[in-house]
């Protein structure tokens, strides 16, 4: 590796923090580690962290110390950066850093969708052959050229790192111990993606049901996978209450296909109402597929009399066939409640 | 030798009252091809597969075979080839080569005359042993092109000039089509050995169906083959089928990068994979060129095989169109879409007020590797005018390097591909000798120049569904779902800046992206509307000019392909088609797409060009 990275204690002069230990440490991958600061808001409610950094990168053998403050939100994800005044960065022989190139840096420390950060520190340039008059030795790849400030390559790549590293993580676990309603409020109000993944992925059983009208009205509006992804991590016992059969009568229609078997997946080992039973056979289609089965079996789980009749009419009228895995329940029914079932075949 | 064989005895018969001879060689069946490739990429529309000197600038080993002359005595000869500079320079001819007829050349230089496919009168030669060795020499290294030579000494002989008359006298003169090779009973015919192709075969046996897999090159893997270098791109194991890429990745290269050393794209991999499946039967160098259809369905096709022109016929109740340009279905009658959709047809923001023909283009990527020593390169005069404003200083051409945007992607291919290459050859040769820091490239040699061009966009066959632009951005998702499409909505147009240089010629391309949630496919893209029994992966799905923007990625295709495997096996076992599958039956293709078909326990090796997405990714 041409570039050696050591990263060192950093006294901040600029909010004031001297020597102080953060809220918890991040060690980064060659053993030095940085101080994470968990800011408050006026209520006392976590709103983002913020650490001060010293990085010592060599451009072209050129090596300075970075000083920059970086900070987070809530999820870990990179906000934004301060400078020391009458400390600015640098480029390759000691040029300050213009507006331009500081706008840069930061387009380049939010993204997500950058090659040269994936490629290894020491194939970042093309190998050097001093013996030689060549104009590529040590001269940025052509590909990487595009994604970074000319002269700064190795501050790019170097504070990309610390910024999208290991402290990412950090921060989700430490906003993930202090979550309560008012912080999971506060990160649904963030309307981020991120943010809506963040509570499915890290809320107890407890925090799922303290906050499920919350994370419903997200659902609802949510874009992608999360309805799907979301009612996969709610917790089974939440689909027993009324409240949430009740919101899937009145949003089931709503939601993609694949949203709809993952809700009636949730449903398999709760008891419905007769109300969601009655939905339920509505929603058999003609066209058959895994949910018509998924369907009928919610409705053949326990089925009185009258549901039962219910589905049988539906079943006849389209001609669906029911899978091997729910016929035996439907010739048990049949039995017990006296229907003739000769006309429906098994799939 | 067979093959000449066959004409000679045929040949005899017919001239017996004469006595004269015609003999007629393939030289895609010459037995040693020396540097010489076999290039059938333009058969369809020339006539023929042709071996072509693709020496890049340095003239290639010789291609010879031996003759078997009834009589010794003169001869005429004429050899079927062209001038392919000269539709875009009168100076001397690019491709330029000899016959040699025991070692001794004959007199004209052949590859410099007439810039379309067409006969050149080679003048005669003496042939004085019955059992003559026949050379093709290489005067060039610039790609000189013989499709076929005809000796005779009928003074009457006139060799046939129009393609479709060509065409039948070959079939006639070798006897193939009437006594083609009966390849067997299959379930399932797939045609096109692309990542598409190879995991619909591969998925569809490891299914317990019977399959024949048709390639018309010898190798597999298509655009990720060592043939044109293209890296996998896209996302596999998503939503709402995590199990569908498990193939791809266990086929699929694990280096990524375009236009890399031969060895990244592990041609090795994807064969061994086919080859340990009992039920595939493989057909590599086998272009599918003909489609016997009744009612709307396809009975049977026949392969030409590429070197020695024999005919295979396979029969099965159901067909896969993985040729990337929709081949099969063209044959067959399949309604099937080209260039870009007016607004007015679906609506969609990003279509053109007016439809055109513009299609995504073909790249022709090359690279060059630094030597020790300083190499030459020829200082070409059949190059496209050059100068500092127009030199790349580079020494990788990537998949911008793109021709054919406005041109036929099949009619017009041949100049595509071609028009790639003396874009790659007209800078190389500037840089080399010209450019103000040729010192630089003074040690660079250009070593690999795809001659199989990488396509985009060809025929797309309409299904019961076409995939427009607001599915994707509106994320209209269908119950009938399969393969996530993932990658950028991602449509490539003519560099401005390469168009200033090279008006209404550009070489270049820009893509334009706009990202999307990843999106299931609905399986009725995956079928002809009007061909009952023919499905389809890979690129010629049916989808309009932008939604192909982002299904047209290779591990998409792979995973297309993994679905039209398991819907050949539920088809078998319901006795059904593809419609009838989505209507009745779909239940058990969703529970196929949930079991998946590729080796779970693999680890990874995919994450490379996976590109942007909406979708929450882990960081």
């Amino acid at each position: 590796m041409r570039t050696a990275i050591f990263l060192l204690l950093f006294s901040s002069f600029f909010i004031g923090i001297k020597e102080q230990k953060g809220d918890f440490t991040v060690h980064l991958e060659n053993g030095q580690s940085i101080e994470v600061f968990a800011i408050k808001d006026k209520d006392g409610l976590l709103e983002k962290y913020r650490a001060d950094i010293t990085a010592p990168v060599c451009e072209d053998r050129v090596c300075y110390d970075v000083h920059i403050a970086f900070n987070w939100n809530l999820l870990g994800e990179f906000k934004d950066f301060e400078i020391r005044k009458n400390d600015p960065l640098t480029k390759l022989d000691h040029q300050p850093f213009l507006p331009e190139d500081y706008q840069k840096l930061q387009s380049i420390l939010v993204s997500r969708d950058l090659n040269f950060v994936k490629v290894p520190a020491s194939e970042l340039v093309e190998k050097s052959d001093k013996s030689k008059v060549d104009g590529y030795s040590g001269a940025t790849k052509l590909t990487i050229k595009k994604e970074v400030i000319e002269g700064a390559l190795f501050t790019c790549y170097t504070l990309w790192h610390i910024a999208n590293g290991a402290v990412v993580d950090s921060i989700k676990n430490h906003t993930s111990a202090a979550l309560n309603k008012s912080l999971v409020s506060k990160i649904i109000g963030l309307k981020s993606q991120t943010g809506n993944y963040y509570l499915i992925n890290s809320l107890s059983k407890e925090g799922f049901s303290e906050n499920i009208d919350a994370l419903l009205s997200v659902i609802v509006e949510s874009e992608g996978y999360f309805a799907k992804n979301a009612f996969e991590k709610i917790p089974e016992d939440i689909f027993v209450t009324s409240s949430i059969q009740k919101f899937i009568i009145e949003n089931f229609l709503k939601q993609d296909y694949f949203t709809q078997k993952a809700i009636l997946q949730k449903l398999e080992k709760v008891n419905l109402l007769p109300e969601l039973k009655n939905y339920l056979i509505e929603q058999i289609e003609a066209h058959n597929s895994l949910k018509n089965q998924q369907l009928i079996a919610l409705v053949l789980k326990d089925s009185d009399e009258e549901n039962f009749q219910k589905l049988v009419v539906k079943l006849e009228k389209f001609k669906i066939p029911v899978s091997e895995s729910n016929f035996p329940k439907l010739e048990r029914l049949a039995k017990e409640y006296n229907q003739d079932i000769s006309s429906i075949k098994k799939l | 030798m067979k093959k000449i064989v066959i004409i000679l005895l045929f040949s005899q018969l017919c001239t017996f009252a004469q006595k004269h001879t015609t003999l007629f060689i393939e030289a895609e069946s010459f037995k040693n091809k020396g540097g010489w490739v076999t290039d059938q990429q333009f058969m369809d529309v020339m006539g023929s597969t042709f071996l072509m000197a693709h020496g890049m600038g340095i003239p290639v080993e010789d291609a010879n075979t031996m003759v078997n002359f009834p009589k010794t005595g003169n001869y005429k000869i004429y050899v079927r080839t062209r001038n392919w500079s000269s539709q875009w320079s009168k100076k001397e001819a690019a491709g330029q080569f000899q016959i040699l007829i025991d070692e001794k050349p004959v007199d004209k230089i052949f590859g410099k005359d007439q810039a379309n496919w067409a006969w050149t009168d080679g003048g005669s030669v003496k042939i004085t042993k019955k059992e003559t060795k026949v050379s093709l020499k290489d005067l060039t290294g610039f790609n000189g092109r013989c499709d076929a030579i005809i000796f005779t000494n009928d003074p009457d002989f006139k060799p046939i000039e129009d393609v479709n008359a060509l065409t039948e006298f070959r079939r006639n003169y070798f006897g193939f089509d009437k006594n083609p090779t009966d390849a067997g009973e299959f379930d399932f015919v797939v045609v096109g050995g692309g990542m598409a192709g190879t995991c619909a075969a591969i998925s569809a046996a490891r299914n317990g169906v019977k399959v024949a897999l048709v390639q018309n090159r010898p190798v597999l893997g298509g655009n990720n083959s060592s043939e044109v270098r293209v890296h996998l791109g896209g996302r596999i194991n998503l939503e709402p089928y995590p199990a569908l890429g498990n193939l791809v990745n266990e086929i699929g290269p694990e280096e990524g990068g375009n236009a890399q050393p031969y060895s990244y794209y592990e041609d090795d991999k994807k064969l061994s994979a086919v080859l340990n499946e009992p039920n595939i039967s493989l057909f590599l160098n086998h272009h599918a060129n003909s489609v016997k259809t009744n009612n709307g369905i396809i009975e049977s096709i026949y392969a030409t095989n590429i070197e020695t022109g024999e005919k295979v016929l396979f029969k099965a109740p159901l067909f896969a169109d993985c040729t990337g340009d929709g081949t099969i279905g063209f044959l067959a009658g399949a309604e099937f879409m080209t260039g870009r959709e007016s607004k007015s047809i679906y609506n969609e923001p990003t279509a053109p007020e007016v439809g055109d023909n513009l299609t995504m283009g073909a790249s022709v990527q090359w690279f060059s590797e630094k030597k020790e020593e300083p190499v030459s390169f020829p200082d070409i005069k059949w190059g496209m005018e050059w100068d500092e404003a127009k030199s790349e200083e580079i020494t990788k051409g990537d998949w911008e390097w793109e021709t054919g945007m406005g041109l036929d992607m099949t009619m017009d291919f041949e100049q595509i591909r071609d028009y790639g290459m003396l874009a790659v050859y007209s800078n190389w040769t500037y840089l080399k000798n010209y450019s103000v820091n040729k010192a630089k490239f003074a040690n660079e040699s250009l070593t690999w120049v795809a001659y199989i061009a990488g396509k985009r966009e060809s025929r797309r066959l309409k299904g019961d569904y076409v995939l427009i632009e607001q599915d994707l951005t509106e994320r209209r998702v269908y119950p009938d779902g399969t393969a996530p499409t993932s990658w950028t909505i991602d449509l490539h147009y003519p560099d401005p800046e390469n168009s200033k240089l090279f008006p209404g010629a550009a070489f270049k391309s820009i893509a334009v992206h706009t990202k999307i949630y990843p999106y299931p496919i609905p399986f009725r893209c995956l079928y002809s509307k009007n061909i009952s029994n023919l499905m389809m992966a890979g690129r010629d799905i049916s989808v309009s000019h932008v939604a192909l923007g982002t299904v047209r990625l290779m591990r998409t295709g792979g995973m297309m392909g993994e679905v039209l495997g398991m819907a050949a096996s539920v088809c078998k076992k319901e006795n059904t088609n593809p419609r009838g599958l989505y209507e009745r039956h779909f239940d058990q293709l969703e529970s196929l797409m949930i079991k998946g078909v590729g080796n779970a326990g693999l680890p990874f090796v995919q994450d490379y060009n996976q590109g942007g997405t909406l979708m929450e990714v882990k960081k």
